[in-house]
């Protein structure tokens, strides 16, 4: 809404060629998911990040994305419940992340189960950086379900009882790839019976 | 950077072949280029006539059904679960699909891209054999033992299988007609003809055909003067013309020829006059024709002179049916052509038989009836037929209906000779009570239906599945006419044959195991006729009439029927179909292991995936059963 005040501010370079990328519309959508330390905005950071593309009802699996990021105040328990030890893998720092994450997402349309809080999570680390928040669309599959279901917004949904409803399998849960590519097996089910 | 969702992939493909043989690296390459898709149920991956698409598909959780479609009907051939691969045509091929590949039921597919997978197949000898090996392999029977694991694909081969097998491909003929409309003059059309090197022209009006004018008709009216070379297409053509549905099998092409004595069929949307043109068949698509096919088999009927000549034939036939299923040809084409075949044998019986008494007094039909009269007689079971004939003068009657028993002892003789055993019930027209008038005929099913169960016994049942096999088909019109009339809103009637079909012993016992004969020469053997076809027979019998659905004698057609009729329990009656086939199939393949009738199989020679397949078959029976209980409110008589 104020982004006319910010128009002479000077985005890194990464930030500019993502806004120049929404002259286009996308038939892209890319099926993300975050792990992070916690669920507070302000005080957790993220883990690492997985992401897989969707064009056509079809997921591409060459067009993925999984990154671990190196944080600092490095939380051994929550990562070993998400299978990140942080001795393992080679690791970016979070502001090269944010940069190769959001030159990956372009202007597809975003999909994610409760995906407001990892688009928040980015937004925070964007800030961090320089950048404005993300412009993509997004969708999220709680929601599509609730809808499809015709629910009230206060039934809520987790990944683990949407999977099981869709018969999914979910031995690749708690890593952030995993975790997008089950939604996105989700979302395409969804997808088709809300007939989007 | 990792992808570890390619990596889950590439765990994946190493469980199955030809993945089996690659390296984990190799793998990852590969599943890094696949493209994931859901299908709905009922979704289409791709359809017969489709373009190759630039991937093979393995199949992830799901099922995919592989169907081939002949005589505008939808045939399963196969089903691919979990590791199964599908879509393997365009790595041999480069013509278009041959087989649809539908969603059975919710899947998840991997698409892998041709281009990165071909590499492989050349680089690796496993990998090639492995594919070749599944693209030549005969489609896998699902409850086969021997095919059993082994993948199959989509381009069924009934090229390279020659002979029989052929007759149920669909034929290749001229998707462009040459059309002419009504007012076109015959010169033009002859000069058309003969540019286009074609025997024939269809005669549209606006899209839909109205005629045909083929070479006979050019020599009989206008090469003999009858018409002049200027007259209109109108005046000559042979009208109407005989129309056809798409993807009509060989088999069928051949018998509507046969039948309606032409040498071109008209190929349209729907199979009626009454919808858009879409090719011409004739009979030059057809010249093909090879020994031992159903065509050639009925031809030899009508020219077979003793019933030894027709004995030999329906061994013949015998041999074609043993062949047919082993090659997995489905089951209810099969019934089709072996219904015809027999309906011939019974028509040359009876021609035998006329040939040698001089023609009959009076006007009659001869209806094959029981399961000849339901076109699903495989084996060489009892002959049940009835001889209708039309009223005559009351001082004529003794010596027409003299005429028509001594014709009728002929020809039910000969078909003896042949290998259909007589009626145990005496259900043959030579049997004195049903060789009679037709007002002695609507008497008699007066009182079947409205007094059921008073003066006669349970075979009347079978008096109510009859085809035509000899005579007026007015006569065969009059009696569905009367037993439709008569039956509608007669409680009596559905709840006598309503209690009929329920009565049959049960298939299973308490403990569902399979309840066998108990003592006698067929001990521990399991009644499959009794105990699962015949409810099976009874219930689309009772249904079709209590829904007033005319003209669809077979079992299998009812329930087709049915489902379509009656949309809340098409699934069960879809289930009661596919039941019925593969109880016949059963009952056919112990019958030709045999040679007897079937009746009794043997439950140790059954393997274990076999049992388990029969008694699934008996799900849609007690469902079915449940339903007519309900329907009928039988439930105060069981």
């Amino acid at each position: 809404m104020l982004d006319w005040l910010k128009i002479n501010k000077e985005y890194p370079e990464f930030w500019k060629n993502y806004l120049h990328k929404f002259e286009y519309k996308s038939k892209r959508f890319v099926v993300f998911s975050t792990e992070t330390s916690g669920l507070d905005i302000h005080k957790d950071v993220i883990l690492s990040v997985g992401a897989i593309g969707i064009e056509d009802e079809k997921i591409i699996v060459k067009d993925s994305f999984d990154i671990t990021i190196l944080q600092d105040n490095f939380n051994p328990e929550i990562a070993i419940k998400h299978g990140i030890l942080n001795t393992s893998e080679e690791k970016i720092s979070e502001a090269e992340a944010i940069s190769l994450f959001v030159n990956y997402l372009g202007n597809a349309t975003l999909i994610g189960h409760r995906i407001n809080f990892d688009i928040e999570m980015i937004n925070q680390v964007l800030e961090k950086v320089q950048a404005g928040k993300l412009k993509n669309e997004a969708l999220d599959i709680e929601i599509m379900y609730q809808k499809w279901q015709q629910l009230p917004e206060e039934k809520q949904f987790s990944m683990d009882e949407l999977a099981t409803t869709f018969k999914i399998s979910k031995s690749d849960r708690h890593t952030a790839s995993g975790d997008a590519y089950i939604t996105a097996l989700i979302f395409l089910k969804l997808k088709q019976r809300l007939k989007l | 950077m990792k992808n570890p969702i390619a990596e889950r992939i590439a765990d994946f493909l190493k469980n199955f072949p030809p993945f089996q043989s690659l390296a984990y690296a190799e793998l990852f390459h590969i599943a890094c280029e696949i493209r994931v898709f859901y299908l709905e149920k009922g979704k289409i991956l791709f359809q017969i006539g489709d373009v190759c698409h630039d991937s093979f598909y393995i199949v992830v959780s799901g099922a995919i059904g592989l169907s081939v479609t002949s005589d505008a009907e939808e045939t399963l051939i196969d089903k691919c679960d979990e590791g199964d691969i599908l879509g393997l045509r365009p790595f041999f091929a480069k013509n278009n699909y041959l087989m649809t590949a539908k969603a059975r039921e919710e899947s998840i597919v991997y698409a892998i891209p041709l281009k990165i997978f071909q590499p492989f197949v050349t680089a690796n000898s496993n990998v090639l054999s492995f594919l070749l090996e599944s693209f030549a392999s005969n489609t896998r029977n699902p409850y086969d033992q021997e095919h059993r694991g082994k993948l199959i694909s989509e381009n069924i081969i009934y090229k390279e299988q020659q002979a029989d097998i052929q007759y149920f491909q669909s034929i290749h003929y001229s998707k462009e007609p040459i059309m002419a409309s009504q007012d076109a003059i015959v010169k033009d059309i002859a000069q058309m003809m003969t540019d286009n090197i074609i025997g024939s022209v269809i005669i549209k009006n606006g899209n839909l055909p109205i005629g045909i004018v083929t070479d006979k008709d050019l020599r009989s009216k206008i090469a003999t003067g009858h018409f002049p070379i200027t007259t209109v297409a109108s005046k000559i053509m042979t009208s109407p013309v005989i129309t056809v549905p798409e993807d009509l099998s060989l088999a069928e092409a051949q018998l509507y020829m046969l039948k309606y004595n032409v040498d071109y069929l008209c190929v349209t949307e729907d199979g009626s006059d009454k919808s858009a043109i879409r090719g011409i068949i004739s009979e030059n698509d057809l010249v093909v024709a090879q020994a031992n096919n159903p065509g050639v088999i009925i031809k030899e009927v009508k020219r077979a002179q003793t019933a030894k000549d027709l004995k030999r034939i329906r061994e013949k036939l015998t041999e074609l049916i043993a062949s047919s299923i082993q090659k997995d040809i489905p089951l209810s084409h099969i019934m089709n052509i072996s219904g015809e075949i027999n309906t011939a044998i019974s028509r040359r019986a009876i021609d035998l038989a006329i040939l040698e008494m001089g023609s009959p007094p009076a006007r009659f039909a001869w209806l094959s009836i029981g399961s000849q009269g339901r076109k699903e007689q495989l084996l060489l079971t009892d002959q049940d037929s009835m001889l209708v004939f039309e009223d005559v003068a009351q001082d004529k009657y003794r010596d027409v209906k003299d005429y028509f028993l001594k014709l009728a002892r002929r020809a039910t003789s000969t078909l003896e000779k042949v290998g259909y055993v007589p009626s145990p019930d005496g259900a043959v027209a030579s049997n004195i009570i049903w060789c009679k008038s037709l007002t002695d005929w609507i008497k008699q099913y007066n009182t079947w239906i409205n007094t059921p169960g008073e003066t006669t016994d349970v075979i009347s049942t079978i008096f109510f599945d009859y085809e035509i096999a000899f005579g007026e088909s007015a006569i065969e019109e009059a009696i569905t006419e009367i037993i439709y009339k008569n039956a509608k809103t007669n409680k009596l009637f559905f709840d006598y044959l309503g209690n009929d079909a329920l009565k049959k012993p049960s298939p299973l016992g308490f403990f569902r195991q399979f309840l066998v004969e108990e003592g006698g020469e067929n001990k521990d053997t399991f009644d499959i006729k009794s105990r699962a076809l015949t409810p099976l027979i009874d219930a689309g019998r009772l249904l079709v009439l209590s829904q007033d659905i005319k003209g669809v004698n077979s079992t299998y057609m009812r329930f087709k029927q049915l489902a379509v009729a009656d949309s809340r329990n098409s699934e069960l009656f879809l289930n009661c179909a596919e039941a019925f086939l593969t109880l016949s199939e059963f009952r056919t393949v112990e019958g030709l292991k045999n040679d007897s009738n079937g009746q009794f199989i043997n439950l140790e020679e059954l393997s274990k995936t076999d049992k388990v397949k029969l008694k699934n078959c008996f799900i849609p029976i007690k469902e079915v059963q449940e339903l007519i209980k309900n329907r009928f409110k039988l439930t105060y008589f069981s």
